[in-house]
C-alpha cells in the first residue's frame, strides 16, 4: 500500500534526477521489508518542521541491509534502480540484537537509511535538519543537538564542514552522503537518527520516518503561487496555481477579518479553475488558474475588514502562501435598506434555483427593520435571463418587465450567458422595460426561520398585484442597482507578498477573466465555506 | 532535578579538564557526569546550554560522548516503560547500531546518555558491551551550576 502521493512534475524542481516524473510515495511507517523485522506502526511526527537532512531532491529511504547491495538484500549492487526509487521504506525497527524501547519486539534499528539522489558518494549535500549545535564528531558520526535536547545523527558522511562546538542554522551543510565506516566501507548512504528525551522512557532513539516524509515533502514541494489582482466590496478576483499539479486548479482562502486558521475570521475556499487570459497566452501552462468570487454583503457595514486571500498547497503538506496583493484592508459603505422592498422568495425551490447562499447574500437585518419595509411582489419563482441577438445586451424577465442587468450584477446572481435565451425585439417589446436589475442579490430573514426576502430598489414591478403603484422612492443612482461600478468602498493594499512571485508577473495588467459562472446552488462562486 | 550531595563531587577530575570545559560544567543546569579516566576528561569538550549538557572526547580510534537532558518530550500514547539493565543503581538501556553503543538511564531526574564509537570493527572496546557499561557506571560527578545548593556557574 502506498501513501498519498503527489506529482512532481514541475521541471526543475529537482535537478539532476531520474526520477523527475515519479511522483513521491512512501510506504506507511512499520511496514518493513518483508522478513526484515517488526516495524512501529506511528504516524506521529516527533519533529514538526524539521528540515530534510540532504540538501536537494530526490532522495530515497530504505534499507540499505535489506536493499540490494546490503547483507541481507535479493542481491545486485548498491546503485540497483530500485535502491532510486519511490516509494520509501520505513526501516526503523529492522531486525537488531540491541535494546529499542519503542520497537515491537523491544530491539531493532535506530533509525532511517536514506540514498541521496544518485548513487555516487562525496556529491550530495547533508545539511542541519534544525538549528543546533553540533555536539560530537565521531569517526564516521555527527551528533546536532538542538536547543530542546532533540539530537540529529548523521552517519556515513565525508567532507565535514564543521566541528564540535559549532552553532549550525536549519539548511546549513554539514558534510556529504558517503560510505564512510571508519575502516570498513558501507553502502553510500546516510544513516540518520532522532535522539530525544521522552517522558517515561528517557533518551531514545524515536521513530524518525515520519518527520522525514514530511520535511521530504517539504523539500520538494514548491509553494504554491498567485495574485489577488482587485478586491472591491463586492468580490476579489485573481489567480493561484501550484506547481507540483500545474494541471490542476488548487483552492485559494479568503479570509476576512482574521487568517485563514482563525475560527472567527469569516472565512471560505474558492476553486481558482476559471480562465485567466494571461496564462492561457503564456502557452506553456494551463491557463485554468483564475478565481473571481463575490465577497460575502455583511461586510458591506461602514467598518474596515482587512482581507487574506492565500493559495492552498495542492499536496495539503505545505502551509497556505498570502497572494501578491494580499492581504488589503476595504471599508465598505453601510447597505443601506432605505426605499428598499422587499420580494419574498417562495419556497426552498426558488431559492435553489436562483442559487442563493445564505452566506454570502444574507444581511443581518432586525425583524422588525426588516417588517418595516415595504412589500413587492414574490420573487420571481425561476431566474430567466434574456439576450439579445447579438448577446451584447441582457435583461431579466421580472413578470411584465424586462429589467436591464449589467455584467457584474450577473456575475453576482450566478448567470450563466449560454444559459440566457435570445429573444427578437419583437419579443422584448412585447414587455415593458423595467429599472436596472439590482447590483446583487441581498437577502434578509423574515419572522419564521424559512422567510427570506430579496432586497429590490424602487421598481417597476407592482408592488402588490393589480396595485400598479410603482414602489418607494429610489432614484437615480440608487447603489442597489447594477450599473457602473459604484463600490462606496476604500481600500488599503499591504505590499505584494511572497505568495506573488512569477505568476503576479504574469497575471498583472490581465484583462479581466471573461464572465462566466456555474451555478451552484447554495454555494456562491464555488466557494466552500470554512 | 536533584542535584547530588555536594561531598560527591569529584574535585580532581574537574581540575583535569580544560579551562573552557571547566567553564561549561560550571554553567550547566544538569549535574554533569564524565569519565573518570584522565585521557578522556583532557580531551573532553564539554557543551552547556539551558536544556541540555554534552560532552564529546576522543581517544585514538575511539570516541565517547556523553549528554543530560533535563526537559522530557511528552508524546501521546507511548507507555511508561523500565529499562532491562542495570546501570549506576537503576535501570537502563543498552543499545548499539553502526558499532555505536549507547547506554542510556536516569539518574538525578536527569536523562542521561553515554556512548562510544569505534572507528575499526576490530576493536575491542566496540566488540560488546562491556566496553560501555562499565564506561557508564564509572562516571563521576564533576559538578553543575547548582553543585552547592547555589547557581556558581554563568548564566
Amino acid at each position: 500500500m502506498k501513501h498519498a502521493a503527489w506529482s512532481i512534475a514541475a521541471a526543475g524542481l529537482l535537478a539532476g534526477s531520474g526520477a523527475l516524473a515519479e511522483p513521491f510515495s512512501y510506504d506507511p511507517p512499520g511496514v518493513l521489508v518483508p522478513g526484515s523485522g517488526d516495524g512501529r506502526v506511528d504516524e506521529y511526527v516527533y519533529v514538526p518542521g524539521m528540515r530534510f537532512p540532504i540538501e536537494t531532491g530526490p532522495a530515497y529511504a530504505n534499507s540499505q541491509v535489506w536493499g540490494h547491495g546490503g547483507s541481507e538484500g535479493p542481491g545486485g549492487g548498491q546503485c540497483d534502480i530500485e535502491n532510486w526509487s519511490y516509494p520509501w521504506h520505513d526501516n526503523y525497527c529492522e531486525t537488531r540484537s540491541w535494546d529499542m524501547p519503542l520497537c515491537p519486539a523491544g530491539t531493532g534499528h535506530q533509525g532511517q537509511d536514506i540514498r541521496a539522489g544518485t548513487c555516487e558518494k562525496d556529491v550530495h549535500w547533508v545539511v542541519a535538519t534544525a538549528d543546533g549545535t553540533v555536539s560530537h564528531i565521531g569517526s564516521y558520526s555527527l551528533y546536532v543537538m538542538a536547543a530542546d535536547g532533540t539530537r540529529f545523527d548523521f552517519l556515513h558522511m565525508s567532507n565535514l564542514q564543521v566541528g564540535v562546538g559549532d552553532e549550525v542554522k536549519r539548511g546549513q551543510r554539514l558534510g556529504k552522503v558517503s560510505n564512510e565506516f571508519g575502516g570498513t566501507p558501507t553502502t553510500i548512504h546516510l544513516h540518520f537518527n532522532i535522539q530525544q528525551n521522552v517522558s517515561g522512557l528517557g533518551t531514545v532513539f524515536v521513530p524518525p520516518y515520519m518527520s522525514l516524509v514530511t520535511s521530504y515533502q517539504n523539500l520538494v514541494n514548491a509553494p504554491p503561487e498567485g495574485v489577488l489582482e482587485s478586491l472591491t466590496c463586492e468580490r476579489a478576483r485573481g489567480a493561484s496555481r501550484d506547481l507540483n499539479t500545474p494541471d490542476e486548479p488548487n483552492d485559494v482562502n479568503v479570509s476576512i477579518d482574521g487568517t485563514y486558521d482563525d475560527l472567527k475570521a469569516i472565512r471560505f475556499d474558492v476553486t481558482a479553475d476559471r480562465p485567466t487570459d494571461a496564462l492561457c497566452e503564456d502557452g506553456a501552462a494551463p491557463c485554468a488558474h483564475g478565481f473571481d468570487t463575490l465577497l460575502p454583503v455583511r461586510i458591506l457595514d461602514g467598518q474596515a475588514h482587512e482581507v487574506h486571500v492565500v493559495a492552498r498547497d495542492s499536496s495539503d503538506e505545505g502551509a497556505p502562501v498570502e497572494l501578491g496583493g494580499s492581504p488589503q484592508t476595504l471599508e465598505c459603505a453601510a447597505f443601506s435598506t432605505k426605499d428598499r422592498v422587499r420580494r419574498e422568495i417562495e419556497g426552498e425551490d426558488s431559492l435553489s434555483q436562483w442559487g442563493f447562499s445564505l452566506f454570502f447574500d444574507q444581511l443581518p437585518v432586525a425583524e422588525e427593520d426588516v417588517a418595516s419595509l415595504g412589500e413587492g411582489p414574490a420573487w420571481p419563482a425561476d431566474p430567466v435571463l434574456v439576450a439579445s441577438e447579438d448577446g451584447a445586451e441582457h435583461w431579466v424577465h421580472d413578470g411584465p418587465v424586462l429589467r436591464p442587468i449589467s455584467d457584474d450584477a450577473m456575475f453576482a446572481f450566478r448567470f450563466e450567458l449560454e444559459d440566457a435565451e435570445v429573444w427578437s425585439g419583437e419579443q422584448r417589446n412585447a414587455l415593458k422595460p423595467g429599472r436596472p436589475w439590482p447590483a446583487r442579490p441581498v437577502l434578509v430573514a423574515g419572522k419564521g426561520a424559512d422567510t427570506f426576502y430579496v432586497l429590490d430598489g424602487a421598481t417597476d414591478v407592482p408592488l402588490l398585484p393589480g396595485d400598479g403603484s410603482g414602489g418607494g422612492g429610489g432614484g437615480g443612482g440608487d447603489p442597489g442597482e447594477s450599473g457602473p461600478e459604484g463600490c462606496a468602498c476604500r481600500t488599503t493594499q499591504a505590499p505584494s507578498g511572497p505568495g506573488g512571485g512569477a505568476l503576479a508577473v504574469a497575471i498583472l495588467g490581465l484583462v479581466a477573466a471573461r464572465m462566466r459562472r456555474r451555478r451552484e446552488p447554495a454555494d456562491a462562486a464555488g466557494a466552500r465555506v470554512g | 532535578m536533584v542535584w547530588p550531595d555536594p561531598s560527591t563531587l569529584d574535585r580532581a577530575a574537574r581540575a583535569t579538564l580544560a579551562e573552557k570545559a571547566a567553564a561549561s560544567v560550571r554553567a550547566s543546569r544538569v549535574p554533569v557526569l564524565l569519565p573518570a579516566g584522565k585521557e578522556w576528561l583532557a580531551a573532553a569538550v564539554v557543551l552547556s546550554k539551558p536544556q541540555w549538557t554534552s560532552a564529546s572526547m576522543r581517544q585514538g580510534d575511539a570516541s565517547v560522548a556523553t549528554t543530560a537532558r533535563r526537559a522530557a518530550h511528552v508524546v501521546p500514547g507511548i507507555e511508561p516503560t523500565r529499562g532491562n539493565r542495570p546501570i549506576r543503581g537503576t535501570m537502563g538501556f543498552v543499545t548499539q547500531n553502526e558499532r555505536v553503543w549507547v547506554v542510556s538511564w536516569i539518574e538525578n531526574n536527569v536523562a542521561y546518555t553515554t556512548e562510544v564509537e569505534c572507528a575499526h570493527e576490530s576493536d575491542v572496546r566496540c566488540a560488546d558491551d562491556s566496553f560501555v557499561i562499565g564506561l557508564a557506571n564509572g562516571l563521576v560527578y564533576v559538578g553543575g551550576a547548582f553543585e552547592s545548593g547555589e547557581k556558581v556557574g554563568a548564566p
